[in-house]
């Protein structure tokens, strides 16, 4: 009677394996924790140096203007008095403008190459959108400037100022060189990173659920609606959020266009400053009070970007907390 | 070395063409006219080196269409020199950049003080005024382009005053009586004015609102300065000369003011050039005789008393200034490069050699820019002559005439 082994013989060598397996994983544990630990100390210290040397660098400037460089209306580098709320102002309103056309046309564009184009076009638009996230902002600048600036001095801005007479938000002269077109030329430069970001986060949403809905007799539109763009919802707000900073922050491009004038804009076709292109055009020459100022202008900016990412976060998870309970 | 401005794309991108232009036509031009000169005769061979070097300038960009052809021609028939290109990026950043050494002169249309020095040198220095030298290199005007659509006058007539109350926005349109008084026979338009002026510390800016202080003081009480003026609502400031210039281009109804080579580089500007009425009481474009006449009216100019707006005479245009390099005293680099340095701004503020070859400012007459008067030139060699190398030596050499 041949004798059955009492174990497999994978079984017999499985004892020694996962003890090779268990001494060499924790020494790579062990390493890959030290790498990784080391290297998220090291960010969170190279984050530290920077916002507090902006911290130090800016206390001048607030030690002699106080808060009034948050709520002061007069920015003259030259007579060292620094009021931002123009300032400020003009870069809320870029970015207003900008998002207000980039969050309805990003996403739609993004559902469209996900679920509607056909599979040629698809990888077509994929990849022009790519291109355009691709292009340096000094290039969206010289087209704004160059191209965009007479159009709509000449076509845009009078037809605008037509529909309300002339009357708020658009007060003539039409100059080109605008509020306006600061906001177009953003919204232009966040369109493809809003459609990328989105298209990805709506492409993982399960087909499982996108087939189920329409197995019950939703509508395409319906589905798009109820199903696809909350589960994606999360990717869709960290899409915008990163659009917001960028156009919060955007330097060359809105320097070239909006005129730099740090007056609260009447009109939409008045010139404006932001923050961003402030601190980029003064800091060349300025003296150290001058550069404490700009420094100052910098916090201003970073608080702002902190507060749409917490903003953003909390959205997310917001979304997360409802899906949990649905 | 030097961050890349990518602002100033466009500022490079005339700077290439200024040069490519300047590449055809200087040498064609120095062929066929035989260059008179001027006062102190410039010698070819004082530009010949025996080591090779390397330098660079930035600041004012007043300056820079002269700069660029300059330098391009400079090399060209200095073998062992490489001039990096200026960088256009305005007079106040031209005094920080070579008080932090980081080019090796710095173009400024005001000549630096100790006031400047104190607020802008590096963090624990301690320099003083003394241990620079500002040599004149180039003698140019403002002029004040307009673009206002539909305007069939050959040019607008403006004063100092007119001019102060539109840069104040107490002037809001083109229409107003003031500018109507001024221009009684032209049909202007009942459209609001677009002031454009400069965003960045600007020697031009300096030059305009010295004028404005001068000519109209009791409109304009601020003391000149570089620093961005606080525009009207709806004004624009652009980067540069070169920023300005397009924004008048693109903007109807606007009006700034610009060095005159760019005037003279934007074609589309001198559509509509202001005639600025001077001391005398006569109204008159920027032209070359009018800005030598200003200079002529004020021979004696130093790097503490160097401003020539607002001068008597009837054939003086009232918007004029010089345009001058910044350098160390001791030089702060290698001999060899500090050799090339002196040497290339003799050469660049002097008027073409007996032997009949192109320097400088004959460039500069072809820019758009006055030459020198002679002894400006001499000024320019004598304070050239002042710099050390390292061991204390006098690194411009003069072989004599």
């Amino acid at each position: 009677m041949p004798e059955v082994p009492a174990t497999p013989p994978l079984a017999m060598s499985d004892q020694p394996l996962t003890e090779n397996r268990k001494r060499f994983s924790v020494k790579g544990d062990s390493a890959h924790w030290g790498v990784l630990y080391g290297a998220s100390v090291l960010f969170a210290l190279i984050c530290a140096v920077f916002i507090i040397s902006i911290v130090v660098s800016s206390i001048p400037a607030w030690r002699h203007s106080g808060l009034s460089i948050i709520y002061g209306r007069v920015w003259s580098q030259g007579s060292d008095s620094f009021g931002a709320l123009p300032i400020i102002a003009g870069t809320l309103a870029t970015t207003a403008i900008a998002l207000f056309f980039a969050i309805p046309i990003g996403i739609g564009c993004a559902l469209a190459i996900v679920h509607l184009v056909p599979g040629r076009l698809k990888i077509f638009l994929s990849s022009l959108v790519e291109l355009l996230a691709a292009v340096p902002s000094v290039v969206y600048g010289l087209w704004g400037l160059l191209v965009i600036a007479p159009w709509f001095e000449k076509t845009v801005e009078p037809d605008l100022a037509s529909i309300t007479g002339g009357k708020f938000p658009f007060q003539a002269p039409p100059e080109g060189v605008s509020l306006l077109l600061a906001g177009c030329v953003l919204f232009v430069m966040v369109l493809p990173m809003i459609v990328a970001l989105s298209r990805d986060a709506i492409a993982i949403v399960p087909n499982d659920q996108f087939e189920g809905a329409l197995s019950v007799g939703a509508t395409k539109w319906q589905v798009l609606r109820k199903v696809v763009l909350p589960g994606a919802r999360t990717g869709i707000v960290g899409a915008v959020t990163l659009a917001t900073a960028r156009a919060l922050g955007e330097t060359v491009a809105v320097a070239m266009v909006i005129g730099l004038n740090p007056l609260f804009p009447p009109s939409l076709f008045s010139t404006a400053s932001t923050l961003a292109s402030t601190i980029a055009l003064q800091f060349q020459d300025a003296t150290p009070l001058q550069v404490a100022a700009l420094g100052a202008l910098a916090l201003i900016l970073m608080a702002m970007t902190a507060v749409v990412n917490w903003f953003g976060r909390r959205l997310v998870r917001g979304s997360a907390f409802r899906a949990g309970v649905i | 070395m030097r961050i890349p401005r990518t602002v100033r794309l466009a500022l490079t991108m005339t700077a290439v063409v200024v040069t490519a232009v300047s590449l055809v036509a200087v040498p064609a031009l120095a062929g066929t006219r035989s260059v008179k000169a001027v006062g102190d005769p410039y010698l070819a061979a004082d530009t010949r080196l025996n080591k090779s070097a390397t330098i660079g300038g930035a600041g004012s960009t007043f300056a820079a269409p002269l700069q660029n052809a300059a330098q391009a021609l400079f090399q060209a028939r200095t073998s062992n020199a490489t001039i990096n290109g200026y960088q256009g990026v305005g007079s106040g950043t031209g005094e920080s950049d070579i008080l932090k050494k980081i080019v090796d002169w710095g173009g400024t249309d005001v000549p630096m003080s100790q006031t400047d020095i104190n607020s802008k040198q590096p963090y624990g220095a301690d320099y003083t005024l003394s241990q620079f030298l500002q040599v004149p290199i180039g003698l140019g005007g403002v002029a004040i382009p307009y673009n206002v659509p539909g305007l069939t006058a050959k040019t607008l007539t403006l004063t100092a005053a007119v001019l102060a109350n539109i840069y104040l926005g107490n002037i809001k349109y083109w229409d107003n009586a003031a500018i109507k008084a001024l221009n009684p026979n032209v049909k202007l338009p009942h459209h609001q004015i677009v002031v454009v002026a400069r965003a960045d510390s600007s020697g031009t800016t300096y030059i305009f609102t010295d004028f404005l202080r001068r000519a109209a003081k009791t409109v304009w009480p601020t003391l000149p300065s570089k620093s961005p003026l606080t525009l009207p609502t709806g004004g624009i400031a652009g980067s540069g000369n070169p920023g300005v210039a397009a924004d008048i281009e693109n903007t109807p109804n606007s009006i700034g003011y610009v060095e005159y080579s760019y005037v003279l580089l934007n074609p589309s500007l001198l559509k509509g050039v202001a005639s600025i009425v001077n001391a005398a009481g006569v109204a008159l474009l920027p032209t070359k005789a009018g800005i030598a006449a200003a200079a002529a009216a004020k021979p004696d100019v130093t790097s503490t008393n160097f401003s020539i707006v607002w001068q008597a005479g009837k054939t003086t245009y009232p918007i004029a200034g010089y345009t001058w390099a910044v350098i160390w005293k001791q030089n702060q680099t290698l001999d060899a490069e500090g050799t090339l340095l002196v040497k290339y701004l003799d050469w660049l503020s002097h008027s073409g050699a007996v032997d009949g070859t192109t320097a400088g400012q004959d460039v500069a007459a072809l820019q758009g820019y006055v030459p020198l008067p002679a002894n400006i030139q001499a000024l320019a060699r004598a304070t050239l002559l002042q710099v050390t190398g390292q061991k204390g030596q006098v690194l411009l050499t003069t072989n004599g005439s």
